[in-house]
């Protein structure tokens, strides 16, 4: 009877769920920003930047990326690959950032790149800066129910 | 049968919702030594068998093994100038105890920040702790009556 019970309709979505992102604080920074800026020094920071990130499956193999903004992307095999896009134009001058997640997912758990473009652009000078910070991720297993208020 | 299978999909122990009351052991301020806060904490089940909990800023991530708890969060950086100076600042907040089986856990929770100077005049540090004795409770989950956030303060 459980055995029946256990083997409902429901379709295992891998990256479904609440997953904790262990970012490297230091990107490669690559453009109009990068360059010694600090005097000939060099400047590192320590431990990760930790955040709980919620991952959903749309529908097929579309996925969206709650991580302040919402990434909309794929994954495809072991591949996940999602952007998100703003911007503005107004007369001579735009803006517009560019932030797309690519990573692994490898075990249960997640390691990739976290690219942030940004480009400004004035009357035909344009200013481009992209950062990129490695990250790990793992999923939650906690149960839903586990906490009150649930 | 049917029973085994249940006591198999048993929930984790550990994970849930845990009301925690703090009392400072430690502080820079000798009059802070004693005040109490009560606060509350979640703690979850991580796929690659490590937990975090949710307290403050930024989770604290670590292991359960045996009973005992013990998680932490660092942050901080590390300037090197192009002479023989190097300032180093960290803060590293620790979470440490045991549960007792029956839903009650004891332990402490640490903070601790760190500055470090390396000169070409010497080399100098500065530390400050404050360290709290903790006692918790988990609560009953997905209780009906107490629906919403759980805010504790002081």
């Amino acid at each position: 009877m459980l055995l029946v019970l256990l083997g409902a309709c429901t379709v295992f979505q891998p990256l479904d769920g609440t997953w904790l992102f262990q970012v490297n604080p230091n990107a490669s920074v690559s453009g109009d920003c990068a360059g010694d800026d600090s005097g000939g020094g060099t400047y590192e920071q320590l431990g990760t930047s930790d955040s709980w990130v919620d991952i959903y499956t749309v529908s097929g193999n579309q996925i969206a990326i709650l991580w302040g903004e919402a990434l909309l992307g794929t994954l495809e095999g072991s591949a996940v690959e999602a952007s998100y896009d703003t911007g503005y134009t107004y007369k001579k001058r735009s803006e517009s950032q560019t932030v797309t997640l690519e990573a692994t997912l490898s075990g249960g758990s997640l390691e990739g790149t976290l690219t942030n473009t940004q480009t400004e652009s004035n009357d035909g000078d344009k200013y481009t800066c992209t950062s990129q910070n490695d990250f790990t991720a793992v999923r939650s297993v906690s149960s839903p129910d586990s906490f009150a208020g649930n | 049968m049917g029973a085994l299978l249940l006591t198999l999909l048993a929930c984790n122990p550990y994970e849930g919702t845990w009301v925690l009351y703090a009392e400072v052991s430690k502080s820079p301020s000798d009059s802070e030594i004693g005040r109490d806060y009560s606060t509350s904490l979640e703690l979850f089940a991580l796929s690659d068998g490590s937990y975090a909990a949710t307290l403050g800023s930024s989770p604290l991530v670590g292991t359960i093994e045996n009973n005992e708890l013990s998680l932490e969060d660092t942050s901080g950086y590390t300037y090197s100038a192009p002479n023989c100076d190097e300032n180093t600042s960290t803060s590293t907040t620790s979470l440490e105890g045991e549960f007792d089986g029956q839903g009650g856990f004891s332990g402490k929770l640490k903070q601790v920040s760190t500055q470090e100077t390396k000169g070409c005049g010497g080399d100098d540090s500065d530390s400050t702790t404050y360290e709290y004795t903790l006692t918790g409770v988990k609560l009953s989950a997905n209780d009906p009556a107490h629906a919403g956030d759980l805010s504790f303060g002081y």
